[in-house]
């Protein structure tokens, strides 16, 4: 093959790459909280502590908040985004967006043999202070947002939460499934844990885990039979997970934001930890589909039966118009 | 339906064994063309280096390495005696490779750099373990990845053979084709991986030397014989991911069964090192256990100027688990796995870009980074354990699978 | 003294007749299991054996609700492309502590299907199932060729570790030597490799108080195996025969074995729950499909987008269809062996169709008469591998000591494929074991059975 041809071939991945939606330059700004929180899981009735991302309310919560995953972050590619944190939490937070290029300011520690250790990947919000994250021209995709922070520890404490920058033009609709995982013996003593004895007993999507007997979590993204769907995976545990949809193919299209050359039909991918990943589904029937980790993190705080495992919804085009049947349907 | 293994067994029995009689002993000896004194070198006057002829010469033994949080733990690894004369003009001369070779274990193991059209002659020999004597425990060599390789050099003790304590072996591979490999020692695999036998490999391609063109800026080190210059580079580094279990390498020095069930990594490293000790540029202190040899010298630490590419070789000889390792700060692109540009087979390019890369043990892959060209002086981006639990020292915090990189 | 068992002798006509009964041989399928468009499956209990003398309870899936007896994997199902496939499902589970069995199912990913209005089962989370000594029927059309998986859809972290899983092969239309419906896609021989894992404590919970007794522990979630499988059997029991009637649970062995030149096509499943690195010694293999589908740019363009690896990225769930060769290209030395070492190494390289390599033998001419490159040590010097033929050269038997080698009568040469996260290939704390194989490739004139 000669070097112009070549070239050629190259060139395919970078047009693929601005295929997205019409990109307005601008600056938008995100107010996010750092919070006390409690989750409460399915199989009891004990709340475990949580420390979570809400949206802002402009001063500290009294009390503990009911823990979910951070907010929804919704941005435009190419714009420049910021987003100020305040830090109700008794120690130091920041913000990172691993999949977004960031100029960042570590925060060092020096040990006892004088040793400089980084203690947080850029500047932080001190307890009960504030602090401003500004990334430049913002790449489109999914992404994850979370503590920068003693990571090992602030994370898996609940620090997360998902971004997503632009629409992929063959897909008019998306749905996101958050992965994580809760190891509550972690969580009863943050200060003091020690993170590779993590081992988890929930699972979440979304921030929530299905219980055997109760009600499967319905994914409802609009999805109508004929149109594609966009999944946006994305994994703030700290172990790997793969999600399978049972039944169709998926076409996965991009990782971190950034689209493959080609893209790739598998119906299970590898969800490594900290990783995100976009797939386009055409669904050819209505009802609900079962996605579910295939690693089989399917049992909750230890009973099998339950953990990560929802139901994707598509309804034919024109039940949209008949309220009534759509609930049935769920 | 397949009896192979059944129906061999039978032909073997039919077949008998035949027996003929054995050589002297020959003990340790370097096998390197041009090399007269045996020291896997041409420094010697009179020596000649034949073209594209490399040498080496590794003891297999034990030894020491100290870990971030400062636990000494005793290993099993290689130690390279190259340019230790083995076969001095005068008897008695000779440097005592014994001497050098017993607790001189290093980890990770010395790394192995070739160039593409190398025939590379390895002098491996067994040292013995100087702690565990009542170890007899042979070694080998497997170069992992090596295409079209021989079972006589591919150092699997089963389906060949594996050298005897104060012994030489010499393999043997005309290398010819480019990329990140690794090494390692395949006897007892798993107790010999798990105490640190482990090395990285990589081999600098033909294409190297010459000037492509390449996003606007010109290199003439590549990682591969692209043709277009897509995976040139300023400057690489090998990232060699494992993790040890101390409880094992407790119970191997204390003459203890060895939990091979229970294994279960607790310090995470690259290069065999914990974070923060990955940064330090140099070797680190010889422990005091080993007579104090040096046995800790890659360092991890990433270093570039603004708008330089850097080739990270990666490899992963983990023996309990995958890892992920994830940049922050700036994305890769991953141009190679396992030691093969990535290209379909017709020349379809398959680069793409990540900020995260999962590689179970026994996977290599090349990834480029590309510095900001207005990435300020002192800058630090990170390469890191995205299963952030393996971000300690066992216990301790803000530690290891980790390392930085920096922008001078 | 040597033992030449093949080539030198050989006339090239002689040689040709070998090979035609070679290819055809090869004709056929390789891989062990069950063919047709209709299977009878029934989940049974039954007893995976291990190496190191263990017995844990399995919950298999069997062929046939009467005699079949549960397998691990359950069986492997081959069907034709385009077959309208119907799976009828029994669950004859028996469970301890007089507790009622629980309900059964088989997802098939990848496949579109429905169950037959005559045989619905019960409504499930990912399926419909079978409840206790009752039935149900799943049907799919197998409109897409390659490697697929089926496993529990009930419960599916409990029954998947306790054995109900297996393969599934679409034969596509092009032929059954064909991996996929295009020429790049061509294959001599094939190997299934089907790899797992087994936490006993779970079986042993099972065993002893039912599945209830599961839910009173972590082990679902804090899951630590090990053992070690490749097709349901723990080194060396992966090499001994199928069907061995010592084990009567875990009918299909894992031996590949190939010539020089040949391409062997491998099916890869992660079938437990876990990542797996399959390290496959000798060479490369190029990765032409994942999850049953072809690794193709656009529709009959061929796996283009292929990619080689010397380690398969197993995940769990999920298939990769590699084809692996070895010729020992560019060695540097004559993997035959040299005139100068002796007349019996006397053989030709004869290379009239210009790609570098025999005609018939696929030796690498270039190659050809160049000397060994380095003096071995002294037999006692060494330690020799029960595969160890005694020499270098391929299809040389060298002497050896009593007792020594013995396992590679033919001179093969041998290559360990095993998971290359190490601690996967012990049996409990006994090494060398779990999830590892060997690959022997024959010289050219040995019988493949």
């Amino acid at each position: 093959m000669n070097r112009t041809s070549l070239l050629k071939s190259l060139r395919i991945p970078v047009l693929l790459l601005v295929a997205f939606f019409s990109v307005a330059s601008s600056s938008f700004a995100l107010n996010l909280a750092a919070v006390e929180a409690r989750w409460t899981p399915p199989d009891s009735a004990t709340p475990i502590r949580m420390w979570g991302f809400i949206p802002d309310p402009g001063s500290c919560p009294a009390s503990p908040v009911a823990w979910n995953v951070g907010p929804l972050q919704i941005g435009t590619p190419g714009a420049n985004l910021t987003i100020t944190l305040r830090n109700c939490l008794s120690e130091p937070v920041s913000l990172v967006i691993p999949g977004q290029n960031a100029t960042l300011t570590p925060q060092e520690i020096t040990d006892g043999q004088g040793r400089k250790r980084v203690r947080a990947f850029t500047h932080e919000a001190p307890a009960g202070g504030t602090a401003s994250y500004t990334w430049n021209n913002i790449k489109a995709g999914t992404f994850l947002y979370q503590s920068g922070s003693s990571p090992a520890k602030q994370v898996h404490m609940g620090l997360y939460g998902a971004l997503k920058v632009g629409q992929y033009y063959e897909a008019p609709n998306d749905v996101l499934l958050l992965f994580s995982e809760i190891d509550p013996a972690l969580h009863a003593t943050a200060a003091a844990a020690t993170p590779l004895s993590y081992r988890p007993k929930y699972f979440l999507i979304n921030g929530k885990t299905y219980s055997s007997g109760q009600q499967i979590p319905v994914v409802d993204g609009n999805s109508r039979v004929t149109n594609n769907l966009l999944i946006r995976f994305a994994n703030a545990g700290l172990m790997s997970h793969t999600p399978v949809l049972q039944g169709p193919h998926m076409k996965i299209i991009a990782e971190d934001g950034n689209r493959y050359p080609y893209a790739r039909e598998q119906y299970s991918v590898l969800l490594a930890a900290g990783k995100t990943l976009d797939a386009i589904w055409h669904p050819t029937d209505s009802g609900n589909y079962a996605l579910y980790d295939r690693s089989l993190s399917l049992s909750s705080n230890g009973a099998p039966g339950g953990g990560m495992l929802v139901y994707l919804n598509v309804r034919f085009p024109w039940i949209m118009f008949i309220p009534a049947i759509t609930g049935a349907g769920r | 339906m397949n009896n192979g293994l059944r129906n061999a067994l039978i032909a073997l029995s039919l077949g008998g064994v035949l027996v003929t009689s054995q050589s002297a002993l020959a003990g340790i000896l370097v096998q390197c063309p041009g090399d007269v004194d045996g020291d896997a070198q041409w420094a010697t006057p009179g020596e000649i280096q034949p073209l594209n002829t490399k040498c080496m010469h590794l003891g297999a033994g034990d030894g020491f390495i100290t870990m971030a949080d400062g636990l000494s733990q005793y290993i099993f690894s290689f130690s390279d005696l190259t340019g230790l004369v083995t076969k001095p003009a005068n008897p008695g001369d000779g440097d005592d490779v014994m001497m050098e070779g017993m607790l001189g274990a290093s980890f990770p193991a010395p790394p192995i750099v070739l160039e593409e059209g190398d025939e590379f002659y390895l002098t491996l020999t067994n040292v013995g373990m100087s702690v565990r004597p009542d170890l007899f425990d042979p070694h080998t060599v497997h170069y992992h990845g090596f295409p079209q390789a021989a079972p006589i050099f591919d150092g699997v003790p089963d389906a060949s053979i594996s050298i005897n304590m104060g012994s030489s072996l010499t393999y043997y591979y005309k290398v010819n084709e480019p990329g990140t490999f690794m090494y390692h020692c395949h006897v007892e695999a798993t107790e010999h991986m798990q105490m640190g036998m482990l090395g990285n490999l990589y081999v600098r391609p033909a294409q190297d030397g010459t000037t492509y063109n390449y996003g606007g800026r010109s290199y003439t080190r590549f990682a591969y014989n692209d043709g277009d210059g897509s995976t040139g580079y300023d400057v690489d580094y090998p990232i060699q991911i494992g993790s040890f279990d101390s409880a094992f390498h407790i119970a191997s020095e204390t003459v203890q069964p060895l939990p091979f069930a229970m294994m279960k990594d607790n310090y995470p490293m690259l290069n065999g090192r914990g974070y923060p000790d990955t940064v330090n540029p140099d070797p680190l202190p010889a422990p005091t256990q080993n007579g104090g040899k040096v046995s800790q010298k890659e360092s991890s630490l990433i270093t570039a100027a603004p708008g330089q590419r850097v080739l990270l070789r990666i490899s992963n000889l983990n023996v309990t688990q995958f890892n992920t390792l994830g940049t922050m700060g700036v994305p890769m692109t991953v141009v190679g796995i396992d030691a093969k540009l990535l290209r379909g087979p017709g020349g379809k390019n398959l680069f793409y870009q990540t900020n995260s890369v999962t590689l179970g043990g026994g996977q290599a892959l090349d990834a480029i980074i590309d510095i900001p060209a207005n990435a300020a002086s002192g800058t630090k981006y990170f390469l890191y354990s995205t299963n952030l639990n393996h971000l300690s020292n066992d216990t301790e915090q803000f530690g290891g699978m980790m390392t930085e990189i920096r922008v001078n | 003294m040597h033992m030449r068992v093949i080539r030198t002798a050989f006339q090239v006509t002689v040689l040709g007749a070998a090979f035609m009964i070679l290819l055809a041989v090869n004709a056929g399928a390789m891989i062990d299991g069950i063919s047709g468009t209709t299977f009878n499956l029934a989940a049974k209990t039954g007893h995976v054996s291990t190496p190191d003398g263990g017995s844990y309870l399995l919950w298999g899936y069997a062929n046939g609700a009467g005699m079949g007896m549960a397998q691990y994997p359950g069986p492997t199902l081959i069907v034709n492309q385009g077959a309208t496939v119907q799976v009828k499902l029994t669950n004859s589970l028996t469970v301890a502590g007089g507790g009622a069995p629980p309900n059964v199912s088989i997802v098939f990913p990848g496949q579109r299907v429905t169950v037959l209005p005559s045989d619905p089962g019960v409504p499930g989370v990912l399926t419909n199932e079978a409840a206790p000594g009752k039935t149900v029927t799943y049907q799919f059309k197998a409109d897409n060729p390659g490697t697929y998986t089926y496993y529990s859809g009930t419960d599916s972290a409990l029954q998947v570790e306790m054995g109900l899983f297996g393969a599934i092969i679409v034969r596509p239309s092009t032929g059954a030597n064909y991996a996929y419906n295009h020429q790049d896609t061509q294959f001599d021989r094939e190997n299934l490799f089907l790899l797992s894992e087994m936490d006993p404590r779970i079986h042993q919970v099972v065993e002893n108080f039912g599945p209830a007794g599961v839910a009173g522990t972590d082990y679902l979630a804090n899951y630590f195996p090990v053992l070690w499988f490749i097709n349901g059997r723990a080194a060396p029991d992966t090499m001994s025969e199928p069907m061995a009637p010592w084990l009567p649970y875990q009918p299909y062995n894992c031996m590949p074995m190939m010539h020089p030149g040949e391409k062997l096509l491998m099916r890869v499943i992660g079938g437990g729950r876990d990542l797996h690195p399959f390290h496959h010694h000798g060479n490369h293999a190029r990765v032409i499909a994942r999850d049953g589908r072809l690794l193709e740019s656009a529709p009959n363009s061929g796996p283009d987008l292929s990619y080689e690896v010397f380690t398969i990225q197993s995940h769990p769930g999920s298939t990769i269809d590699a084809i692996f060769e070895w010729t020992g290209k560019g060695l540097g030395w004559d993997i035959y062996g040299t005139t100068a070492a002796g007349p019996e190494f006397a053989h030709d390289c004869m290379d009239m169709d210009g790609d570098d390599f025999d005609d018939m033998t696929h030796e690498y001419c270039p190659d050809h008469n160049k000397p060994f490159p380095v003096v071995l040590p002294p037999t006692q010097e060494l330690t020799l591998g029960g595969f160890y033929s005694g020499s270098p050269y391929l299809g040389l038997v060298s002497s050896l000591p009593p007792g020594e080698g013995g396992l590679n009568p033919n001179g093969g040469y041998v290559f360990m494929w095993h998971s290359h996260t190490e601690k996967e290939m012990v049996n409990f704390d006994i090494f060398p074991g779990g999830m590892m194989t060997m690959l022997i490739i024959e010289a050219p004139g040995v019988m493949i059975h």
